[in-house]
């Protein structure tokens, strides 16, 4: 027997494993949240979001943090630390972390998400910080008055160049399929 | 523990009079990659006390120094011993990493 059991263990805090815990939590199964940074996931990146139902408008990450409040309110507990082995051979699945905790759980959902796709071309690693970045909000303002290139064809890539010009002199959008992966 | 913050000032006295061995994270608000990485270096400063400094500096209120350094992106941290630079991490870096650079360069 694992350091705790659960009824439920969800690995990953971003809005799919948040809203599962909402339903664990609301079902009074004894829920937890796996999380490795900080609840939200990806959508912690998206500065405006004006097509959830319910919410005019208002920035990812606030959105996450009524997420998580929401599963607060119905019992769901949290911990920041890595999943680095699971066993689901057996009725009770196991799970071990990085901080060596081991849980063990009537069922397990995975719901870690994605990471932006790098681009592994020459320099991109040495010039991370140095002219490589991959997040407008973050670093737009180091390029004032400069000439920027984004990569990318989704909304998200459309949505940072946009931001980048009220700080950059030309901003360039290199889209990497024919017609783009963009709903705009 | 929040990490201690650093200005132009506080800056000069610990990295270069002081010359301890130390990391400093260049960081902004409103830096989601950031919000990431910050937690992990207030854990790890409980494993260094006395041997290595972790500190703080925000470039929106400090930009001098993030332009000293050339810096063109949060999060960044920069490695200092001996009143000297040793070594930069940039973007999402996890705990290993840290830990490694620290070794390399801090505990050599």
């Amino acid at each position: 027997m694992g350091d705790v059991t659960y009824d439920l263990i969800i690995i990953g805090g971003g809005p799919a494993g948040l809203t599962a815990a909402i339903y664990g939590g609301r079902a009074k199964l004894r829920t937890l949240v796996i999380n490795k940074g900080t609840v939200g996931g990806l959508v912690n990146t998206t500065r405006e979001i004006v097509n959830y139902p319910g919410y005019g408008q208002i920035s990812g990450s606030d959105l996450m943090k009524d997420f998580k409040k929401h599963a607060d309110s119905f019992g769901v507990e949290f911990s920041r630390d890595e999943v680095v082995s699971v066993n689901f051979a057996q009725e009770d699945k196991i799970i071990c972390t990085k901080k060596g905790k081991e849980y063990t759980a009537k069922a397990v959902i995975v719901a870690c998400g994605s990471e932006p796709r790098l681009l592994n071309i020459p320099g991109e690693k040495r010039l991370q910080g140095s002219g490589v970045a991959y997040c407008a909000t973050c670093d737009a303002e180091f390029f004032e008055g400069e000439d920027v290139v984004v990569v990318g064809s989704g909304d998200q890539a459309i949505e940072e160049g946009m931001y980048i010009t009220k700080f950059a002199r030309k901003v360039t959008v290199i889209v990497l399929h024919d017609e783009g992966g963009s709903r705009l | 523990m929040s990490l201690e913050q650093l200005n132009a000032n506080s800056f000069e006295k610990i990295i270069y009079d002081n010359a301890e061995s130390c990391l400093v994270i260049f960081s902004r608000k409103s830096c989601h990659v950031c919000k990431e990485v910050v937690p992990v270096l207030e854990e790890l400063q409980l494993q260094y006390r006395d041997r290595v400094g972790f500190y703080y500096v925000d470039v929106e209120e400090d930009k001098n120094l993030s332009q000293r350094f050339s810096l063109k992106g949060v999060p960044q941290i920069l490695f200092f011993k001996d009143g000297e630079y040793q070594a930069k991490l940039a973007g999402a870096v996890d705990e290993d990493k840290v830990i490694d650079k620290i070794a390399e360069v801090l505990e050599s």
